[in-house]
């Protein structure tokens, strides 16, 4: 292991730990915390979806997808545009403007508690366990990425790799704060967005040519240059389905919320997705290359596309820039989907049904902590089966989300015949359709189409159904629905 | 001459630009509107 590329990763990876703690000692209160004050300007606020909702999964898990099954992979990007688009079209201004009229929400469990004005903390409750359970496994697909950046950075075995990695990822959770995470995902975009314009292009360059990398992929097989090679629908409609996951993901939804006003929207919209489209096409040129690049020594995992790259194509000090890239999206990612998990355990059930009024903040922190702890003990436990990829263990965690919250989500938005009942639901059948279709996934057939079609489906017809079974929601429910249309019209 | 299929390289350069072009042109037209209702202000 050169000792120019530790430095440069060690350098980097402190740069990237004091940013998060110098922007978590600005903060003043939990609004500021959870949500920046409601401060961010538009580009931030697109850095910030781009990085949380990518992660390592685009410089790992996407150029692997494309280098272990080829070119027909590109359904998946085409999928996560159409639906981000659609995300920041129709659920971005509106849930900016919702969360804010019913009792300023700072999070995706309390704005449903306050849109549908339940005393009773069920809706809580249930969304509670739905976010611990599948942020838990989303959390171990980045236990993985550490794992496999360590090992390939210090030629560590696997599983020693998974422990530095996650001793490393819980203490940056615990330590610093995840309130920098705007700030943090801003610097780390933009060094995903370089990372994965360089890698693919001078890897070309090593290569000869394009039209040279193209006769090699052509010459080995046919599934690099042809989408329709080995074509199914049932593949195709799972892998375009990828974007309904968008309409779910608490991590990005908060990002939303987190913009300054309506109007930064449109701009915000427009940067998210440029840096979208441009890193989806570098994380898939990356993988096409590296099948190319290593034709005669093929990788034994090919989520080390990206990191292979960065140890051969580049001087020691670049290499170490890029390795840190890889560990800060990995890290800022996983800080927050553990610190949504612990706060779901702290704020939706310890406070609110153990401890109501009566918890200290000392008390509140230290239960976090623990709760950090135990989530963290399981998502390395998940990790631990080095079969488990990233690829599959991300594509667990944003299936199961999207299929319980996106529905809810959208119909909380546009419908204002949806109630409680219907709610409850959307999220718990939704959540059950996803855990059942992963378990039914050996049978092959239908079971191997993504769990997150018929999670959605499931919960959308479960919403309609029983919202009109029961009860219609209140006046007050339906006046606030009104006053937002308001608001949005002007 | 080794190369990407047709409907390969339709779905690598139609889908994904297009959205880009889409949220491009939003972007412009609110900034537009934007100036417009400035200079009217002015007028």
């Amino acid at each position: 292991m050169h000792i120019d590329i530790i430095t440069t990763f060690v350098i980097c990876f402190m740069i990237i730990f004091g940013i998060g703690i110098v922007a978590s000692r600005v903060t003043r209160n939990l609004s500021d915390y959870m949500l920046g004050g409601r401060r961010l300007g538009g580009a931030i606020a697109a850095m910030g979806v781009g990085a949380s909702d990518m992660s390592g999964w685009l410089l790992l898990g996407l150029p692997g997808a494309f280098y272990a099954h080829g070119i027909n992979q590109i359904f998946m990007p085409i999928g996560l545009v159409l639906g981000a688009y659609l995300n920041w079209q129709f659920v971005a201004a509106r849930l900016r403007v919702y969360t804010e009229q019913v009792k300023d929400a700072l999070t995706i469990p309390a704005y449903l508690d306050n849109r549908f004005h339940d005393g009773s903390g069920t809706l809580r409750i249930v969304t509670a366990l739905v976010v611990m359970s599948f942020f838990t496994i989303y959390a171990a697909a980045g236990f993985v990425g550490g794992a496999i950046l360590f090992q390939s950075t210090f030629g560590l075995s696997y599983h020693t790799a998974l422990f530095i990695g996650a001793v490393a990822l819980v203490s940056y959770t615990c330590i610093g704060g995840f309130l920098a995470v705007s700030w943090v995902d801003f610097f780390q975009g933009t060094l995903m967005f370089i990372a994965l314009i360089v890698v693919p292009s001078v890897a070309i360059w090593h290569v000869g040519s394009w039209q040279q990398t193209m006769t090699i992929l052509a010459g080995i097989s046919s599934k690099y240059t042809d989408a329709l090679t080995d074509f199914d629908w049932v593949t195709v409609i799972g892998l375009l389905a990828w974007g309904l996951g968008y309409f779910g993901q608490p991590h990005i939804l908060v990002r939303f919320m987190a913009t300054k006003s309506k109007a930064e929207i449109p701009k915000a919209r427009f940067i998210c997705m440029l840096w979208m489209i441009v890193a989806l096409y570098g994380a898939m040129f990356t993988g096409l290359v590296g099948v190319a690049y290593f034709r005669n020594s093929p990788l034994a995992n090919p989520e080390e596309d990206f990191l292979q790259f960065a140890h051969v194509l580049f001087n020691p000090w670049v290499t170490g820039i890029l390795l840190a890239a890889v560990l800060s999206a990995i890290m800022s990612t996983i800080a927050a989907q553990l610190l949504a998990s612990a706060s779901a355990v702290t704020e939706d059930f310890y406070r609110r049904f153990l401890r109501p009024h009566k918890a200290s903040a000392r008390e509140l922190l230290m239960v976090s902590r623990i709760a950090v702890f135990i989530i963290a003990c399981v998502a390395f436990a998940f990790a631990y089966n080095p079969k488990n990829n990233v690829l599959k263990l991300v594509s667990y965690g944003w299936g199961g989300l999207g299929a319980s919250f996106g529905p809810v989500i959208l119909f909380s938005l546009y419908w204002p015949r949806i109630n409680k009942a219907g709610a409850v639901a959307g999220i718990v059948l939704g959540a059950v359709t996803a855990i059942t279709w992963w378990a039914l996934h050996g049978l092959g057939g239908i079971f191997h189409l993504y769990l997150l079609v018929p999670g959605f489906i499931v919960s959308c017809l479960s919403i309609v159904v029983v919202s009109l079974l029961t009860m219609p929601p209140s006046a007050a429910i339906r006046r606030e629905f009104n006053e937002v249309n308001d608001i949005l019209q002007h | 001459m080794a190369s990407f299929t047709a409907l390969t390289w339709f779905l690598i350069l139609v889908p994904m630009p297009l959205v880009a072009m889409v949220v491009a042109w939003e972007f412009l037209g609110q900034v537009c509107s934007r100036q417009r209702s400035s200079l009217d202000k002015k007028k």
